[in-house]
């Protein structure tokens, strides 16, 4: 569109937005429902000519009804505030059609000029795309959730969520059986083979099928695939289907245009210190398109950059050698920071962070809590929950850690606090090294606000395991993907006390594994059994040390010392 | 205070010999909470003279507001917000019911709150409301746009709610308007929010008598939603606290924490929690609401649990080493072993459609039985159900010994059962969208019908009728029969996820953006009085 190469989809904010596929910047955004409901919007989007088709469930800005079908014009000229910022239109003025029809998940097809949607509460709905009439309805369920249809040779096929009580007379495919007890098909999802008209459909079949149906239906080579929570069916006649549509042409692109600016690749690297990066970089006209494929960095001038929106103005600890790589210092702390590549008047960009090898500590009392909580720097959000406070933001090369965490000083030290103003926040997971690495113990110090049921957890991570010491709970909890492991033992938690916690996975000759954690009051002896040893069959083989807080009763927990060491 | 005679055959003649012996503003026929003037819950009233039909009539072009003289049987019309579970309750003349601010009645409140009206109940005209700020986790405490999803109690001049903030508040029945003092003095501070700028109430805020904040004097972790319509026995008021899991739904943050309590209804002050012990085996949320009956002369309190187990409380509380606590008198889990393991003895998970669920309907009590189904939120979908009648007059677990019936067939509800004591018929609806006309004493099914789309209310079970709403927004008048015979249907053009309710000779019926008062030959416009 507009000479760009885009992407539309509609967001979890209930916006319609519009960006460069090859570059990721912003062009529009235009908000077509209430932010926040119904956890935005969760289908896809339709072109129809220059126009994009939205559907929802969720609150309308202008009518307290919810749920809506609704088409937008694409502008005819893209006008971003900045390559960062996209430009916020009215939806007033791009709509141009709408209709009651709304689904919260199932995404519309157009097939010519026409949209069918299957609609929250069941009812495919057939409508004309020019004007959005609804031309006609079908109920085929009584709701209806992710699955959307799929058109080919004439025919809609669409599996819905879970076949209606009373429509269980259809034919039961393979072994599926009704559930016991509440009657036909509940639980059990059902396909529909449907012959769509001008003022009516013709159901050519449906068939009740295992397992409640969440996927959507796709069909390739004469056969309909389809993936239910119990089974994955293939229906269809074995072999090739002469009737297999060729390969669509390749779309042609556009010849690109002048060089405009540089784009650097890979765009967010993670090093130790000491460690190398190469880069390749691209030559990019104003619309995104390769102009040139492999400008040589050496060629260019590189140097670190401070964008005018940064927070925190920091910068990483390294610099470019006579080979066009960069070399990160051998410094131990951590650091991050962007860097600007320069070629004449062309520029490019990439972020990166420094990360120290093992063994490591962090007792954070390098940090200067220079910032103020009731007067963070723009554009962040002063504190207005607690009275103001000098803090320091944590280290900016920790995936995730700001807003969460940040450094304050506690009873003489300085440490990490899990922060409680924004609740939104309430729990925070940061990594803190490479993601590969593996066979350390990581372990720190630990302590929880509040008083009985009302404290925060707060945990390590080791290798893909969560240690959590659950105040409210009264335990310690090993979980790594919670529905497959989740092991606890009781474990005393009082607040305002420190605790240790130490962490370690081993794995066996055989490749199974024993993970391991310890916790004792801090200032008590090192007890010399584990607290709890859970044996997995199939431990995780590495993974970078973490952290874990969830303020789920808004109270502070601290973390200190946090130190990885490798196992011997 | 007199207290009137909590028995379903009042008749209208006896409430008016009352009403003229007293100068208090209760009346007989009023709907003080949910379930009406019966604390055992029993979605049925025994006034008279209801239509049949109506039609709630069309929007003028282009607006919301309803076109009054395209209605008919309607008396008014009154615009709730965007989204309105809550239940409406009829008393002291007023209608009270809860619905969120997407259509503001105020203009100092312009984002999103869980708001409680009162309205006049003869005209339908907006009085006061509580504007209840969001909390500031958000989706995973309280949800976006759903409003005050509890009904609220009044007794006397008092009305007691659960708010979508997890605290219980208790408020003057009539607002701002009313002269007396109240002993709390942060009323612009709440209704503010923490850390925001103060709202100083004008004329047509509510009027705080007390909060009892849940979440932080229990550290209770409520999962999407706050949701208990309380009840008043006594000088208590008993609550669920709605505690249930994170967004993992695997995760209960606070399984020691209570899920049942009581709170001295004049000042607030913590009396008791539940000694049950369900935290650990929350499925997920928990939001049935308390029930009372008297067995043996004594007073219980039921409550279905996030665990799938009907409670019986005894309401006196008992002080023991930490806490003071509501003892268990008898408990049923109400998950038949054929939903929690499979034919191979493997655990079914939950919410698996042929696994266990927990309760969220309100028990029943009737006639020293106690009423209630199994089922779950419905962003579970429908799954396999089951409606028990168990006797409540045994102790200690009764699993195996007091069950006088079940019923199967039904599936996930989350429904409220109405048993209509003339005839000895229960009704019930199920999410999957049937309603059931059963034999309340055998359980044995006379009729089954298929509404075909969601029921999230009850039923409500009057003047030989029963009526029930869904979420296509179809509204149904049945006999009150063991022959099935539909009396109407209407489609109110919105969903219906609330119950209708009856109080004064008028049917309120709620949609999610409008409530209508219903009343055989009524003529919009009239303030007509009873």
């Amino acid at each position: 569109m507009n000479g760009k190469r885009v992407l539309f989809a509609a967001n979890g904010d209930s916006s319609l937005v519009c960006f460069n596929a090859r570059t990721g910047e912003p062009l529009y955004r235009t908000a077509v429902a209430k932010a926040g409901a119904k956890g935005g919007i969760n289908s896809a989007v339709v072109q129809y000519k220059d126009n994009i088709i939205v559907t929802h469930m969720s609150e309308n800005i202008d009518t307290s009804d919810v749920g809506r079908t609704a088409m937008f014009k694409i502008p005819t000229e893209f006008k971003p505030e900045s390559p960062t910022v996209p430009q916020v239109i009215d939806s007033k003025g791009l709509e141009q059609w709408r209709n009651p029809a709304g689904s919260l998940a199932s995404s519309p097809v157009l097939v010519g000029n026409r949209v069918y949607l299957v609609t929250e509460t069941g009812d495919l709905t057939a409508m004309d795309a020019d004007n959005g009439k609804i031309l006609w309805k079908k109920q085929l369920g009584i709701e209806q959730r992710q699955s959307s249809a799929f058109y080919a040779d004439g025919k809609l096929y669409i599996t819905i969520y879970i076949a209606a009580a009373s429509s269980g007379k259809g034919e039961k495919a393979g072994n599926a059986q009704p559930a016991e007890g509440g009657g036909e098909g509940v639980g059990n999802g059902e396909l529909f083979v449907i012959k769509p008209g001008d003022k009516d459909a013709e159901i050519l079949s449906h068939t009740v099928l295992e397992g409640k149906c969440y996927g959507s239906p796709i069909g390739y080579n004469g056969k309909v695939y389809i993936q239910t929570e119990k089974k994955l069916y293939c229906f269809g006649k074995k072999g090739n289907n002469p009737g297999l549509a060729p390969n669509p042409k390749p779309e042609a692109w556009p010849a690109p245009g002048e060089k405009k600016r540089l784009q650097i690749i890979p765009a967010e690297i993670l090093l130790n210190p000491g460690e190398t990066q190469a880069f390749h970089v691209r030559a990019l006209d104003a619309n995104g398109f390769t102009v040139e494929d492999n400008v040589d960095p050496k060629s260019m001038t590189w140097k670190t950059f401070i964008p005018p929106t940064a927070l925190v103005k920091s910068t990483m600890k390294a610099a470019f050698n006579g080979d066009g790589k960069l070399v990160a210092e051998t410094e131990k702390n951590p650091s991050a920071g962007v860097f600007e590549g320069t070629l004449g008047n062309l520029k490019g960009y990439f972020k990166g962070r420094i990360l120290p090898t093992i063994p490591s500590l962090q007792d954070f009392e390098s940090y200067k809590l220079d910032e103020d909580t009731s007067k963070p720097p723009a554009p962040a959000v002063p504190n207005t929950v607690e009275e103001p406070t000098p803090f320091a933001y944590p280290p900016l090369a920790w995936n995730a850690a700001r807003f969460k965490f940040e450094i304050r000083e506690k009873d003489g030290n300085k440490a990490l606090v899990k922060t409680i103003e924004n609740m939104r926040m309430q729990r925070g997971t940061v990594f803190f090294n490479k993601p590969n690495l593996h066979n350390y113990t990581v372990e720190a110090d630990l302590m929880t606000e509040g008083k009985k049921r009302k404290m925060s957890e707060m945990g390590l991570i080791n290798q893909r395991y969560l240690f959590d010491l659950k105040g409210n709970a009264q335990a310690l909890e090993v979980t790594s993907n919670q529905l497959l492991l989740e092991k606890s033992v009781p474990f005393t938690i009082v607040p305002n006390q420190w605790y240790h916690l130490k962490t370690r996975v081993d794995i066996n000759a055989d490749g199974t594994g024993v993970v391991r954690g310890k916790a004792w009051k801090k200032g008590d002896p090192e007890p010399a059994e584990w607290t709890i040893e859970v044996p997995v069959n199939h431990p995780n083989e590495e993974g970078s040390p973490g952290l874990f807080g969830f303020a789920s009763t808004a109270q502070h927990a601290w973390y200190d010392n946090i130190a990885v060491t490798p196992n011997k | 205070m007199i207290k009137i005679k909590n028995s379903p055959i009042l008749t209208s003649t006896v409430a008016s010999v009352l009403l003229a012996a007293t100068s208090l503003v209760l009346r007989a026929d009023d709907w003080p909470r949910w379930g009406g003037n019966d604390p055992g819950r029993n979605m049925y009233s025994p006034e008279k003279g209801l239509p049949a039909t109506f039609d709630p009539g069309k929007f003028k072009t282009g607006s919301e507001e309803v076109d009054l003289s395209t209605t008919k049987n309607v008396k008014w019309v009154a615009k709730l917000g965007s989204q309105s579970y809550g239940n409406p309750v009829a008393a002291n003349g007023k209608v009270y019911v809860g619905t969120n601010n997407a259509s503001p009645r105020d203009p100092k409140y312009k984002d999103d709150r869980s708001c409680l009206y009162a309205l006049n109940e003869y005209t339908g005209d907006f009085i006061w409301q509580l504007a209840v700020p969001k909390l500031a986790s958000g989706k995973v405490n309280d949800w976006e746009y759903l409003g005050i999803l509890a009904s609220p109690c009044v007794d006397g001049n008092r009305i007691y709610l659960v708010t979508s903030r997890c605290d219980v508040v208790c408020l003057d029945a009539e607002g701002m308007k009313s002269t007396a003092e109240s002993p709390y003095k942060d009323e612009a501070k709440y209704l503010g929010g923490p850390g925001k700028p103060p709202i100083q109430p004008g004329p047509t805020d509510g009027k705080l008598i007390w909060v009892y904040d849940m979440m932080d004097q229990l550290g209770v972790f409520p999962h999407n939603a706050s949701n208990c319509s309380v009840i008043t026995l006594g000088n208590k008021v008993f609550t669920c606290t709605s505690n249930g899991q994170d967004w993992t739904h695997v995760n209960v943050p606070s399984p020691l924490s209570p899920s049942v309590i009581a709170l001295d209804k004049n000042t607030g002050e913590f009396l008791a929690e539940d000694d049950a012990k369900v935290g650990p085996n929350i499925k997920h949320g928990e939001w049935s609401s308390p029930s009372v009956g008297k067995v043996n002369g004594k007073d219980q309190v039921y409550w279905g649990g996030g665990d799938g187990v009907l409670y019986a409380f005894d309401p006196n509380p008992v002080k023991e080493a930490d806490s003071t606590y509501l003892k268990k008198a008898w408990w049923f889990d109400a998950v038949p072993e054929e939903y929690k393991h499979d034919k191979n003895g493997k655990p079914i998970k939950y919410p698996a459609a042929e696994g266990p669920s927990e309760i969220n309907a309100t028990p029943v009590f009737y006639k020293n039985r106690v009423y209630v189904a199994i089922g779950q939120d419905p962003e579970h979908g429908e799954g396999v159900g089951r409606l028990v009648c168990v006797d409540a007059t045994k102790t200690g677990d009764i699993t195996k010994t007091g069950l006088i019936w079940d019923f199967k067939e039904i599936h996930r509800s989350i429904s409220t059962v109405s048993i209509d004591p003339t005839t000895g018929l229960l009704f019930v609806g199920d999410f999957s969208g049937f309603v059931y006309c059963l034999d309340a004493e055998t359980g044995k099914k006379y009729w089954e019908y298929d509404m075909k789309s969601h029921v999230w209310g009850s039923t409500l079970a009057v003047d030989g009728k029963v009526y029930c709403g869904d979420e296509d927004g179809d509204f149904r008048c049945f006999a009150a029969d063991k022959k099935f015979k539909l009396l109407s249907e209407v489609n109110m053009g919105a969903p219906v996820l609330s119950t209708p309710i009856v109080a004064n000779g008028t049917l309120f019926v709620a949609t999610q953006t409008h409530l209508f008062a219903v009343a055989e030959g009524a003529k919009p416009g009239e303030a007509a009085k009873k």
